[in-house]
Formats: structure tokens, sequence, C-alpha cells
């Protein structure tokens, strides 16, 4: 079991690691009608939000991005947020963000998914619910 | 009618309290309801919330571990006792409520015996949620029907308040309702009540009009009878028998009347007789026209009496501007006959008075009233010397007229009632003299007094009679 731990952590570094040579940009995107301010996006990544007025949120991670985005939004290390989002998963009985694997799967989640959140490596297409770009 | 009233309250009472009772009877049975479930559902409550807190130990020991590395052995013990509060509740019959938390959790005990590393609780992290949101499903089931237990207390307060207020208002309309029919029924009770003593009033007035007419007329009548009396003696013994006599002799004599007239000793009383006759025939016309007079004067007054009692219920009188000697004398005149019967002397001492306006009739029926009581008491105390003064004076609002005698006088304890209706100290009275003519002076605007030094000691009635009557200075 330790092992899976392991392997966990690591493709977690992994992923920050690939993401951070994609783009300088990124973008925090939202199923339509999450109206969102920027500085709710922390809070939701770290389960502390969990709902939008009645709207259950629903965040995912993006591997290839994750990395880019936890030094950028979050400011702490992928070891870190394992481990926060481990203790917050006891404490709290809830699930940490699915993690996706790219760009395209973030997108295609977000739009069929209510209260769905998630971030982009990429500029997100025309319509898209922009929360914050960094 | 007692009975009747007391249904009446009984019902009312009954208005009042059985709507009360009915809604403190079904809230009390609610109450009991309530009670009963919470007794209930207070273990059963426990028991989840004991699965409950037991279980967030152990998810508490398990985020600690992120940091240690290890689940502690208290953490596994109260993921144990989680799992076995799960199962007593179960075994309560609620595992309809529980479902899968019991299984769920119990599998995780067993997984997790002794302890576990991260890595493990990392592995186990999907079965901790899951068993995690089963816990609390099942503290919030229990939650729930306290809460509900709790709202119904609420609900039902509320409907007891709603109750309370409807059974007051109820009460308060069931109340109006009686008490407009009590008054309803009363009234016309009343009503009846208040028709039937008019109706005995008026009899008693018309029996009292009736006494009255009698009593006065009956004075009256005493005269009246002295008068025929008279008057049919003078019928009887006829002083024109000797003139038809006379009227004979001439007849007999009519031959030869010039010698009868020139030689006979009979012609010679003739003229003497005949002035006699004609002077006795004068006087007894005189006596026979005074004592008609006197009863036509008397027939006069009986009308007037009938007349007046028909007039008191017009409450209507006929003031008269009158000398009150006159008066006096008209009165006296109307007991004359009987006061010298008896041997009563009486005796007259009349002040020059200014005439006064007064319904004539009342005053003569007080008069004739004490003039008659005044004879009486004379002739019952047996004295020779039988005496009764009339008095008249001036007063300075009246005048004031006084039958003073000397006859049997008054007892002290009697002078308080002797104007009192029906009390009479006469063998053959009635009661109704004195206390006629104290309401007749009193409608004249004046009054009626008596005075007496005791038993055998006369007595005086005065009449006050104002100048002018009531009736009168409105004319």
């Amino acid at each position: 079991m330790q092992r899976i731990f392991t392997i966990w952590m690591f493709s977690l570094l992994m992923a920050g690691a690939c993401s951070s040579a994609v783009g300088d940009n990124l973008f925090v995107v939202c199923h339509a009608g999450v109206a969102l301010a920027a500085a709710d996006v922390r809070d939701v990544f770290l389960g502390e939000m969990q709902f939008f007025n009645t709207m259950r949120l629903v965040p995912v991670d993006n591997i290839e991005a994750q990395a880019d985005f936890l030094d950028k939004v979050l400011r702490m290390s992928a070891g870190r947020y394992a481990t926060t989002w481990a203790k917050k998963s006891f404490r709290d009985g809830i699930n940490p963000p699915a993690a996706l694997a790219n760009d395209a799967a973030v997108l295609e989640f977000i739009k069929r998914t209510s209260g769905g959140c998630g971030y982009l490596a990429i500029a997100p297409p025309e319509g898209a619910t922009v929360i914050a770009k960094y | 009618m007692k009975r009747a009233t007391d249904k009446l309250i009984a019902l009312q009472f009954l208005a009042v309290v059985l709507p009360i009772a009915v809604v403190l009877l079904v809230q009390m049975a609610a109450d009991a309801r309530r009670a009963a479930r919470l007794e209930h559902s207070r273990p059963l409550r426990i028991l989840a919330s004991e699965a409950r807190a037991n279980y967030k130990t152990f998810t508490n020991g398990a985020a600690d571990a992120v940091d240690t590395g290890t689940l502690g052995a208290q953490s596994v013990k109260a993921l144990q006792t989680a799992a076995a509060r799960l199962t007593e509740l179960a075994d309560h019959g609620e595992a309809a409520v529980v479902g899968d938390a019991e299984s769920v959790v119990k599998d995780l005990a067993a997984t997790l015996p002794k302890g576990a590393t991260l890595s493990t609780l990392i592995s186990l992290r999907s079965r901790i949620i899951e068993s995690d949101t089963l816990t609390k499903a099942v503290d919030d089931e229990f939650e729930r029907r306290d809460e509900f237990v709790v709202k119904d207390a609420i609900a039902s307060a509320v409907y007891q308040k709603r109750a309370v207020t409807g059974a007051l208002i109820i009460t308060a309309i069931l109340t109006v309702l009686f008490v407009l029919a009590t008054r309803r029924r009363l009234k016309a009770r009343l009503e009846a009540d208040i028709s039937a003593e008019r109706e005995r009033s008026r009899q008693a007035g018309m029996a009292e009009i009736a006494t009255n007419v009698l009593h006065n007329v009956g004075n009256v009548l005493n005269s009246v009878n002295i008068s025929a009396s008279i008057v049919t003696d003078r019928v009887r013994k006829p002083r024109s028998a000797g003139l038809g006599k006379v009227a004979a002799l001439l007849q007999e004599q009519a031959a030869d009347l010039v010698g009868f007239v020139a030689n006979d000793e009979r012609a010679k009383h003739l003229p003497v007789y005949l002035a006699q006759l004609a002077e006795h025939l004068a006087r007894d016309q005189e006596v026979t026209l005074k004592e008609l007079d006197l009863l036509r004067k008397n027939i006069d007054h009986i009308k007037e009496i009938v007349s007046m009692q028909q007039s008191y219920s017009k409450l209507v009188g006929v003031p008269e501007r009158l000398a009150v000697a006159n008066l006096v004398d008209d009165a006296l005149r109307m007991n004359a006959g009987s006061f010298t019967r008896h041997g009563v002397n009486l005796k007259c001492e009349f002040e020059d008075v200014p005439e006064i306006v007064v319904e004539k009739h009342k005053v003569l029926q007080i008069l004739v009233n004490l003039l008659r009581n005044a004879r009486y008491a004379c002739e019952a105390s047996g004295k020779p010397d039988k005496e009764v003064v009339m008095r008249i004076a001036k007063q300075a609002a009246g005048v004031q007229i006084a039958v003073i005698d000397n006859g049997i006088g008054i007892q002290p304890d009697h002078m308080t009632r002797i104007f009192s209706h029906g009390f009479t100290t006469k063998k053959d009275g009635h009661g109704f003299g004195l206390h006629s003519g104290a309401l007749a002076a009193r409608d004249l605007g004046g009054a009626l007094h008596v005075h007496s030094a005791g038993a055998g000691q006369g007595a005086t009635f005065t009449l006050d009679l104002p100048f002018k009557s009531p009736e009168a200075i409105y004319d």
C-alpha cells in the first residue's frame, strides 16, 4: 500500500514537471453559471469551498498543468498538496479532485459537469467561463 | 323556574368547560404520544451519535496518520466501537436506517484490526470516505427523527394555542348566546310579571274607587234618608184634611149660607181656624221645601262624588272659587240631622278668611267624613255634654279648617296608623274614610292632621288648604 502512495506522489511530481514546459499562461475555467471570484480558486481546489450558492463544486486536476497551477495559484509543492488532501479526505470525508490527463479532458469534463472547475494551460475556447488567468 | 335556571347555568358551565377540556385531552394524548416516541428514539439516537463520534475519532486518527505515518490503536478501537454501535442499532430494529453502514464499517474494522500505515489508509481512502458518508447519514437520520419530534411538539404547541383560542372564541360566543337567551327569557318573564302586577293594581284601584264611592255616597245617603223621612212625615199627616171638613160644612149650609154664618156657633170659629190652617200649611211648605232643597243638594253631592271618582281616572278636577264658610255650612247641613238626633251640640268659630280656589266636592267629602267621625266619637264617649267645634282660621299660605270633638279620643299607638288604609276603631268601620280624606287633602295641595291628648281626651282634625289648589295654579 505504501508503494501505491509513493507512485501516486511520484506521478503528481512528474505531471508537474511535464506541465511546466507547456506554456506560460494558466486559465481557471468553470462550468457555465459558476461565477466564482479569482480569490475563491484556492479554497475550491483545497476543499474549503464546496458549494457555489446551492451548486456543488467539482474541481478536477489537469495532470499536464498541475505543477504550474500548484506553483502559481496554490503556491505549494505537489507533496504538500497530496498530504493536505489526504488529511482533508480523512477528516471531512471528501475526495480530492480527480486528476485528468490534459486540457482537452478537463474542458470536456467542465462542459458536461455541472459545478465543474479546472485549469488549462491553453486559452479556453470562446464562451467558456474563465474565472482567473495566471 | 329554579330548575330551569339551574339547567341554564349547567349548560353555560358545560359550554365553557367542554371545549377547553376536549382541547386539553387531545393535547395530553399528543404529548403522551410524543413522550413515548422520544423515549424510544432517545437511546437509538445516542447509539447513532456514538457510532458517528467514534468513526470521526477514527478518521481524525487517519488524518493524523498523514503526519505520523501510522494509525494509532485508539483510532482502531474507535472504529471498532463505531462498528459495534451500528450493529446494536441494527439489532434494535433499525436495520433499515443503518443500511450498508454496519457492514461497510465492520469490514473496515476487520481490515484494520491492530492499526495501519499511511499507505494502507490511502489505499482504503474511498472506503473510509464511504463509511464516513454512511455513518453520517445514520446519525443525521436519527437527528432528523428527534428534530421531527421537536418540530411536532412545536407544531402541536401552535395547534394547541389555536385550539385554545378557538375554544375560547366558541366559549365566548356560546356565553353571549346564553346570556342573550337568558336576558330574553328573563325579560319576557319580567314583562309577564309587570303585566300581571299592572292588572292586579288596576283591579285594586277599581276596588278602591268603588269603596270610596260607596263610602262617601253612604255618608250622604244618611242625610238623604233623614230629609226623605221628614218630607214623608209631612205628606202622611196632611193639614189639608181640616180644610175638607170646612168645605163639607159650607156645602151643607149652602142653602142658607148667610144664616149659617150669622147664627151658627161653628161659623164663628171658622175664620180663626182657617187663619191657623193657612199658617200651618205655609210652615209645612217651608219645611218641605227646605228638606227638598237639602235633598237636592245631597243628591247633587252624590252625583258629584260619582263623577269625581270617574274623573280620578282622568286626573281631572274642576277647581272653583269658594267662600270657606259656605263650604263648611254645606258640610254641616249634610250632618245636621244626625247631630240633632244624637244630642251633639255643634259650635262654629269662623274667622274671616279669603276665598279659596278648590275642588268643592273633594273638600266636602273630607269634611263630611270628619264630622261623621266626630259625631261617632262623641256618641261613643257617652258624655252628656257632647260637643263638636267647627273652626275656620287663616294661615300664612292658606286656610285651616278644624273639627274638634270632646269624644273618645285616640290612643297614642293609633296615631301613626290612623290614616292608613283599612285602619278603624269602629265596629262597622272600613278604615277608608280618613285614608281617602288624607289622599284627597294631598291632591288639593293641602294636608290632613290629627291631634289627641289620648283616650277620652277628644280629638282635633285639621284640614290645611292652600289659597289655590295645584290644579288651579295652572288655570
